[in-house]
């Protein structure tokens, strides 16, 4: 069962790019990513609520002389990130225009990100969690490499994988330091027993900055987001929607279920513990203003991204239940929020013919749909209370203030400077410039036809049906799970193995 | 269980059809609009009424749960909502006077296009969604919930008007001052879950302290900001005055009747908290008074009718806060209600005069209105004279009320009788400044440069509402008789005193004497208006203090300040932080090092060799790095 969730996108990339022509790319693919969509529905749907430990488990011892297994389980937590890996695709494949998809290699990769991010999440094992995770840095650099945009895309694409590359080869000597120092000497790499018996503090100390490393630079977190902007700007908008979507996530996941129990304690020269909160922290205010200053609507959303990743990792350090539970709630809101907004600013740059937010102004009345729905997603990015991120930043940030009431407060900075670059991208496209007071469109027409629309040349103008169709599920989702996060919220009991601060 | 589905009827109502509004937009007909638009409103009264009939009789709190919202360890919260008297009050005015305004809308708005139309009251329902559910929520999250939703339909109905840029700078400006407030009750939330670990208000107000403690006073402190911005209370008031960018019934609902009273609800409904926090309420009566004086001054100098009307608002939210803030909650609520009534009446006749006005709002266009606008013109005037506090009008009763209950506290080093004092002169000032736009823009003879010659009344679905608020306005009064009379009628006190408590402290018996100087005075301000702006008999007071008048007109400068304060030192902060920080060093340092790899690769393709010396140095660098640290760490630990 689980085996398939990662093996049948794989199975799919392969027939889509080497076995099949060129015309099947996309309904195979489509349906490839279908039934993986399908499959984690079946899992979350037969998923029970008060298990303790791993579901649908699976083991096969693979080298024994080292005792590795192949172990795959599912818990409270990566059943959700699974499930939204599987939705996101299905939505990357879609939104994917006819020109890179009839080429195939995309939808392949695309398919091959997905079953490497899909086993990030479901490997019980901690060498093979390494191996899924070197995974999905493969397809994620090729992508970049052929299918990104503008003429800096190649070097982008380096500057990715050389600096994710980093992070891993420390890892790899952090996941072999754990072998051998943690599991009271049973050297195993079974997360489960390794939980259970972690190093002493100093080994943990190292440990967890060889670790913490790679998976800050995934997140990405404050500082380490180096590679963000130029790989943001190159990647094309229905990559986006998976690699800003759900990659970032494997990066938060593995603190969580890697970090933070394995190294509970990481004191040395200092605590670790107390580190990391206060760059989530900077990194909450410093995406904020990176985003205030950006006119390029991508990087906009790019660093909004680092903002709000730093509520993320503030509430996976805070240490208690509600932080983290708010963190994994986050983590599932900001993959349903993100896509869409690089999703309709592509439209809007497809529309438009440029990505400068300054160079654009009046366009709601010419799409008064797009505009809507843009709305909607503004506010959910912004965390409007009854809709889903205001749910996992709260919880995020309460969990913060009872770790330390200060780091709450600082915290609440990025809340107060979101509707401020949100507001200024969003009135700033489709509202009148400064200094500008038109005449009140008129009775032409329902769409209420604008002096200013008429003389501008827009190839297209309003959201397709397809588009819209793309979005809607999204935006119920955004809207369902601001008024009932409870609904993910009770599985996350169920966990594989323990927290350092036990869920209930 | 009948009354639990009535509850949550009436806050689904104007939701299903702000739904139904925003996804037919584009298509729906005008017809059905003004149907829904308003009718959802209407229904949600009779809800209202049903609560209330149930309030009169059982008059016991209900606690209705829903659902889970969530649970995570011992933060366990329902999706709960408290109705009882207090809540069922605010109720009454935000779907009554509420329904009254969308039904006046429906005129107003009709020169709007069809899906401006329609959008219009989409807004208008969700906005009176948004503020049931902050008036009935039952816990903290919901009530921040209420709290933002507010100010997102607050910010949708200011930027109405979106090919202006004046309404869309409006707009962000209220969100964002807004989004302090709602911070603010986001931590409150979080200090009391974290010391009280409860999250509804029943949970909470079990668990608080019997005595004043720091955590009380930081709790009440954080409450009160919350209340600050979104009543538009020094120093959160800057966004206020701009709010009037929206259109005209906009401004009735919003930002006079029903919106920016949500702080004083907070302050009555936290009374628990408050009675406890001595310093944190003192503070909000404090900043009412402060606020209700700073206001009047300005509105002497304003010249926008709107404007003016905006500024008188904040002033008398600042009664309302000066009430509350000592204690007599009903006297404040008393007054939120009598405001509603006739500042709703002010800014709807306001509409009518601007209608016929062809959309100027500058009143000294105006003048003359008295002999053409007869209808709106008198109840604009018994609006005017309610507002300066003229007996028997229902404002002669709400502010005597709150004024005589402060002249009437005991104690406290005399700093009741202080508020009671700058209550006692923003009164006159208040009389000045409305009698100055009464005689500006209905008496005299017209302006020379006004619009329209021979303006028309506005037609029956705009005067009707109009009419019944000047009706309300006249016989409000009968509600409650204030301290300065010793008759026992006090119906809105004895209505809500099961939830916050009788009036501590009793009358002295002396409370006619301000109470007639009050309205001597004020009534006075009110016909020198006539002197200065009408027959121009004495000479205007700028005249001797420009520099005054041009601090007035300025605002105190609260906007350049703030400009300079905040707004420049973010973008400061964002711009310097980009070109100085981020490109240079946390994105330009990885660059170089792939610009140096690519260098190193050649550029033909991937398996060149390039590549696989990078990777090999990268993975050499990185292990034996790591060896370092763990090695050290061993020797170390």
């Amino acid at each position: 069962m689980l085996t398939a969730l990662w093996l049948v996108p794989v199975v799919g990339a392969l027939l889509v790019g080497v076995v099949l022509p060129r015309r099947l790319a996309r309904p195979v693919g489509l349906a490839t990513a279908l039934v993986t969509l399908v499959l984690a529905l079946a899992a979350a749907v037969a998923f029970q609520s008060g298990h303790q430990g791993y579901q649908y488990e699976e083991y096969v011892p693979w080298i024994r002389d080292y005792s590795i297994a192949y172990h795959l389980g599912l818990d409270g937590i990566s059943l959700w990130l699974v499930l939204l890996n599987a939705l996101l695709t299905v939505v990357a494949i879609l939104a994917a225009g006819d020109r890179v998809a009839r080429r195939g290699g995309f939808i392949a990769l695309i398919l091959l990100l997905e079953g490497g991010m899909a086993g990030v999440f479901l490997a019980a094992d901690l060498l093979l969690f390494y191996v899924f995770w070197e995974a999905q840095l493969i397809p994620a650099y090729f992508l970049l490499w052929q299918w990104g945009e503008g003429d800096r895309a190649n070097q982008a694409a380096t500057k990715f994988v050389l600096y994710t590359l980093v992070g891993s080869l420390l890892a790899l000597v952090a996941v072999i330091g754990e072998y051998v120092y943690a599991g009271g000497g049973a050297h195993t790499f079974d997360l489960a027993t390794l939980a259970k018996q972690p190093p002493s503090p100093g080994i943990q100390f190292g440990l967890f900055f060889l670790f913490g490393l790679a998976f800050a630079i995934k997140v990405p977190l404050f500082p380490f987001h180096g590679w963000l902007r130029d790989a943001y700007a190159a990647a094309p908008v229905p990559l986006l929607v998976t690699f800003a979507g759900v990659m970032g996530k494997t990066g938060a996941y593995a603190m969580l279920r890697i970090l933070v129990p394995l190294m509970p304690h990481p004191v040395l020269w200092w605590d670790w513990n107390a580190v990391v909160p206060i760059l989530a922290v900077l990194g909450i205010a410093w995406g904020a203003f990176m985003a205030i200053a950006q006119r390029d609507m991508k990087l906009l959303i790019a660093y909004s991204s680092v903002s709000h990743m730093g509520f993320i990792v503030l509430g996976i350090f805070a240490f208690n239940q509600q932080g983290q539970q708010g963190a994994v709630l986050q983590m599932v809101n900001h993959g349903i929020i993100v896509p869409a907004l690089f999703l309709l600013v592509g439209w809007i740059a497809v529309r438009t013919g440029t990505r400068d937010r300054t160079r654009m102004k009046d366009l709601a009345p010419r799409m008064p749909v797009l505009a809507g729905v843009f709305m909607v997603v503004t506010l959910a990015a912004l965390g409007l209370p009854l809709l889903n991120s205001f749910a996992g930043e709260f919880m995020t940030l309460l969990g913060a203030w009872q770790f330390s009431p200060w780091l709450a407060v600082a915290g609440c900075l990025g809340l107060l400077l979101a509707p401020v670059y949100m507001l200024r991208l969003y009135q700033g496209l489709m509202y009148a410039a400064p200094g500008e007071q038109l005449p009140p469109p008129g009775d032409h027409g329902h769409h209420g036809a604008h002096p200013a629309a008429e003389t501008a040349t827009v190839a297209r103008t309003d959201l397709a049906g397809g588009e819209l169709a793309l979005l809607v599920p999204l935006l119920v989702l955004m809207g369902l799970l601001g008024l009932y996060p409870y609904l993910l919220t009770q599985a996350m009991n169920s966990l594989g193995y323990p927290l350092p601060v036990p869920w209930r | 269980m009948a009354l639990q589905a009535v509850a949550l009827a009436l806050l689904l109502l104007p939701a299903a059809g702000a739904l139904i509004l925003a996804l037919s937009a584009l298509s729906i007909s005008r017809r059905v609009v003004r149907l829904l638009g308003p009718g959802v409103v209407w229904l949600g009264f009779l809800c209202t009424l049903v609560l209330f009939v149930d309030s009169l009789q059982s008059g016991g709190p209900h606690d209705f749960s829903y659902w889970t919202w969530i649970r995570s360890g011992a933060f366990s919260l329902p999706a709960n909502l408290l109705v009882d008297r207090l809540s069922v009050f605010m109720c009454l005015v935000v779907t009554g006077v509420g329904g009254l305004i969308v039904t006046y809308a429906v005129g107003y708005m009709d020169h709007e296009n069809d899906a401006s139309y329609a959008r219009f009251f989409c807004y208008m329902d969700l906005f009176i969604f948004s503020m049931l559910l902050l008036v009935l929520a039952g816990n903290f999250v919901f009530l921040i919930m209420g709290w933002a939703m507010v100010g997102l339909s607050s910010y949708l109905l200011i930027g109405f008007y979106y090919w202006r840029y004046s309404a869309v700078a409006a707009a962000r400006k209220a969100f964002v001052m807004n989004v302090v407030g709602d911070i603010a009750l986001v931590l409150a939330a979080f200090a009391i879950f974290a010391q009280y670990h409860q999250t509804t208000y029943a949970g909470v107000f079990g668990a608080l302290p019997r005595a004043d403690d720091p955590w009380v006073e930081v709790i009440g402190f954080l409450l009160l900001v919350g209340g600050i911005a979104k009543s538009a209370q020094l120093p959160l008031h800057t966004w206020l005055p701009d709010a009037m960018e929206g259109p005209t019934p906009v401004s009735a609902l919003i930002h006079a009747a029903t919106m920016v009273t949500a702080g004083v609800y907070l302050i009555g409904r936290m009374h628990p908290i408050f009675d406890l926090a001595f310093w944190a309420h003192s503070t909000a009566a404090l900043i009412g008074a402060v606020t209700a004086l700073v206001a009047a001054t300005i509105g002497i100098v304003q010249t926008d009718i709107k404007r003016v009307l905006a500024y008188s608002t904040m002033s008398q939210i600042g009664y309302m806060f000066l009430g509350v803030g000592l204690g007599a909650y009903a006297a404040g609520f008393y007054h939120l209600l009598a405001h509603a009534f006739f500042k709703a009446l002010l800014f709807l006749g306001a509409g009518n005069v601007i209608h016929a006005m062809n959309d100027e709002q500058d009143m000294r266009r105006y003048g003359g209105l008295w002999k053409q606008l007869r209808p709106t013109s008198i109840c604009f005037l018994i609006g005017s004279l309610a507002l300066v506090g003229i007996f028997p009008l229902v404002g002669f009763f709400s502010k005597e009320l709150i004024l005589g209950d402060a002249f009437s506290k005991p104690d406290q080093g005399g700093f009741p009788q202080v508020m009671w004092a700058v209550g006692f002169l923003t009164a006159v000032l208040t009389g000045f400044y409305t009698g100055r736009m009464w005689w500006i823009a209905f008496w005299g003879e017209p302006a020379r440069d006004r619009p329209v010659e021979h303006p028309h009344e506005a037609p029956p679905v705009m005067l009707v509402p109009v009419v019944i608020l000047t009706v309300l306005t006249c016989i409000g009064g009968a509600l409650q008789v204030n301290a300065g009379f010793d008759i026992p009628w006090r119906q809105v006190e004895d209505f809500l005193s099961p939830v916050v408590g009788p009036l501590p402290w009793s009358p002295r018996g002396l409370e006619w004497i301000p109470t007639a100087a009050t309205l001597l005075l004020g009534g006075v301000a009110f016909l020198a208006a006539y002197n200065f702006y009408v027959s121009r008999v004495w000479r205007p007071w700028s005249a001797a203090v420009p520099w005054l008048q041009r601090l007035l007109e300025r605002k105190y400068y609260f906007d350049e300040i703030y400009d300079a304060v905040f707004v420049r030192t973010m973008d400061g902060v964002a711009n310097v932080g980009d070109r100085f920080l981020e490109e240079p060093v946390i994105d330009g340092a990885p660059t170089g090092v792939a610009a140096v790899a690519e260098a190193g690769a050649g550029t033909l393709s991937l398996t060149q060799s390039g590549y696989f010396r990078t990777y090999v140095l990268v993975f050499v660098g990185g292990a034996l790095l790591g060896l370092a640290v763990i090695l050290l760490a061993r020797t170390a630990g």
